[in-house]
């Protein structure tokens, strides 16, 4: 008996489903970053407002080349419904304390995928996602030191306004 | 809508119980779908997208309601299947059964690929 499952998708269903899952986080990650964005506009951070615009269109991005990668292995990619973004912010620090914990849960996320991806030997999949595993790496520790530019610089006096300087200054050098 | 199909030798049964079956034709690369004294020609894709339909279809909510009360209407591409809802647990069994074969031959399939390579 032929394989038609295999014929028409090299995914799993349980594969296509975690990748949809998580088309739908990265999704919400965009619309979440924007949402950022546009409170940091609204208080004054303009650096900061440019810095969660970028960190928007690379989240669009990221949920733009797994969707592609489910419809070229076969799979149905499902555009995702983005509902409950958070619109408004206690404090500046609060903002980018978000902004670490939701680059936490993407990566848990992936970790996730990956995990299946082993149990399943689905290689091709898991070579896939190596760049996203790169990615987090470098998502996180931009992540992680924003938020520590709050303890090294200070918050008090004109603190913010150093802050806002310096967010779009951070970058991840792998070597 | 359906097309009445004669279920012959080149057929591959996949999995049956006492309300229809489902059958895979290699030569075609497709399935058929027998069930409530009808035969439905079905692509791969089109069985897993109604197998998605009928694993969301919420039984409790079909039943309370006043018009149109346990009625089901499912369109898959040429396919129209009206079914009530002793019929969708009749053919959430068959679907189930025949993905679960399906899952068994992708394993043996992949396992034979490997001993040949090797």
């Amino acid at each position: 008996m032929k394989d038609l499952m295999r014929i028409k998708s090299l995914l799993s269903t349980e594969i296509e489903a975690l990748l949809n899952q998580q088309v739908k986080k990265e999704a919400h990650s965009s619309s979440i970053y924007l949402s950022m964005a546009s409170w940091c506009d609204r208080n004054g951070f303009d650096g900061s407002a440019d810095f969660f615009f970028k960190q928007s269109n690379e989240e669009r991005e990221h949920q733009l080349k797994i969707y592609k990668y489910i419809l070229d292995m076969g799979g149905t990619s499902v555009s995702p419904e983005v509902t409950n973004i958070k619109n408004d912010w206690s404090t500046f620090r609060e903002v980018f304390e978000d902004a670490l914990d939701q680059e936490i849960a993407i990566t848990q996320s992936f970790k996730n995928i990956v995990a299946r991806c082993h149990k399943e030997q689905d290689y091709v999949t898991l070579e896939f996602l190596n760049w996203f595993l790169r990615e987090q790496r470098e998502e996180e520790y931009v992540a992680r030191r924003a938020l520590e530019l709050f303890e090294v610089i200070g918050e008090q006096g004109t603190g913010y306004w150093d802050i806002d300087k310096n967010i779009g200054n951070i970058k991840y050098s792998a070597e | 809508m359906s097309e009445q199909h004669i279920i012959t030798a080149d057929l591959i049964e996949v999995f049956i119980t006492s309300r229809g079956g489902i059958y895979q034709s290699d030569v075609e690369n497709c399935l058929y779908l027998n069930f409530s004294g009808k035969t439905s020609r079905l692509s791969f894709s089109s069985l897993n997208d109604l197998k998605k339909i009928i694993d969301k279809v919420d039984l409790g909510h079909m039943c309370t309601l006043i018009e149109h009360a346990d009625i089901e209407i499912i369109l898959i591409k040429d396919n129209c299947f009206v079914l009530s809802g002793l019929e969708i647990i009749y053919l959430k069994e068959i679907l189930d059964g025949a993905f679960a074969m399906f899952g068994l031959n992708h394993i043996i399939t992949d396992c034979l690929d490997r001993l040949v390579m090797s």
